[in-house]
C-alpha cells in the first residue's frame, strides 16, 4: 500500500519556550480533518449509530441497570466533550500557537475520528495487521489511507507533547 | 419447655453468627472498585500510554507497563478506589476514547 503522505508536507508541531506549541498544518490536511469532523458530527446526532459504539462504551459490563443509570448521568457530558474536540479540529489553521491543553483536546478529536473510521473499516484483533496490505482496488482503500493519516497525526501530537 | 429451648438456641445461633455477617457485609462494602482498560486494536499504543500518564500521573515506565498489559493480556487494572472515584476515572478514560469499565474487586 502506498504512503498517503509521500511527497506531502504534514502537520508539524514545535514546542515553544513558553510551554505552548506551534502547529503548522497544510491545507490538504485541514480539509480532510474538517470534512471528517463534519461527517462525524452528523453521525453523532443520530442516536445509536453503530459507528459511534467506541465513543460511548459501557461502564458496567455485567450490570445492565447500573450501566443504564451511569449512561443516563454521563452521556450528554461525554457527547459534549466529543463535540468540543471536533470543534477544535475544525478550527485548525495553517499556522497556530496553542496551549498544551488545547493540543491535548485536538489529540482527543483526532483519536475519536480514528476510532469511528476504524469501526467503519471493521478493524479488529484478527484483521488489524492484514488490513495494512489492502489493495488499491479495494473499495475502502481511500478510507484506509485516511485512517493511516490520522494515526500518523496522532503519533506526531503524542511525541510532541512527550518531548 | 421445648419451645423455649428451641428459641434460645435460635437466639444463641443468631448472636453467634451475627457478628460474622456484619463483618462480611462490612468487608463487602469496603472492597475497592477497580477500573479496567480493555484492549482495542484501533488505539495506538503510544496514545494509550500517554493517556495513563496524563490522567493518573503515572511515570512513563508504569504507563508503558500497563499499556503492554492491556495489549498482551487484553486488559489491565489501571486504578482503584471508591465507586465514585472509579466512575470518575472511567468517565475520563471514555472522554479519551479508551474502553474502560468498573467493577468491585
Amino acid at each position: 500500500m502506498g504512503n498517503i503522505t509521500a511527497g506531502l508536507t504534514q502537520m508539524m508541531i514545535t514546542p515553544l519556550k513558553n510551554g505552548a506549541f506551534k502547529v503548522e498544518t497544510p491545507d490538504w490536511q485541514i480539509q480532510i480533518f474538517r470534512q471528517l469532523s463534519q461527517e462525524l458530527k452528523t453521525v453523532l446526532s443520530e442516536r445509536n449509530n453503530y459507528l459511534t459504539t467506541r465513543l460511548f462504551p459501557v461502564a458496567y459490563q455485567s450490570d445492565k441497570a447500573a450501566n443504564a443509570e451511569y449512561e443516563q448521568l454521563t452521556h450528554e457530558e461525554l457527547l459534549q466533550s466529543h463535540l468540543a474536540s471536533l470543534k477544535l479540529i475544525e478550527e485548525i489553521s495553517n499556522n497556530a500557537e496553542v496551549s498544551e491543553s488545547i493540543l491535548i483536546e485536538i489529540m482527543q478529536g483526532i483519536n475519536i475520528l480514528r476510532l469511528v473510521l476504524g469501526t467503519r473499516l471493521k478493524i479488529d484483533d484478527e484483521n488489524a495487521e492484514s488490513l495494512s496490505e489492502i489493495s488499491e482496488s479495494h473499495p475502502d482503500h481511500n478510507l484506509w489511507l485516511v485512517f493511516h493519516l490520522l494515526g500518523q497525526t496522532l503519533s506526531t501530537i503524542v511525541d510532541s507533547i512527550n518531548h | 419447655m421445648k419451645g423455649e429451648t428451641i428459641l434460645s438456641e435460635v437466639f444463641l445461633v443468631a448472636s453467634t453468627i451475627s457478628p460474622d455477617i456484619e463483618t462480611i457485609e462490612t468487608v463487602e462494602t469496603q472492597k475497592p472498585w477497580i477500573v479496567i482498560v480493555w484492549n482495542d486494536p484501533i488505539n495506538l499504543m503510544s496514545y494509550v500510554s500517554f493517556v495513563f500518564q496524563k490522567l493518573f500521573g503515572y511515570s512513563k515506565e508504569k504507563a508503558n507497563k500497563l499499556m503492554l498489559e492491556v495489549h498482551n493480556n487484553g486488559r489491565a487494572v489501571v486504578s482503584q478506589g471508591t465507586r465514585e472515584k472509579a466512575e470518575f476515572d472511567v468517565s475520563l478514560l471514555h472522554k479519551h476514547g479508551l474502553w474502560a469499565t468498573l467493577q468491585q474487586d
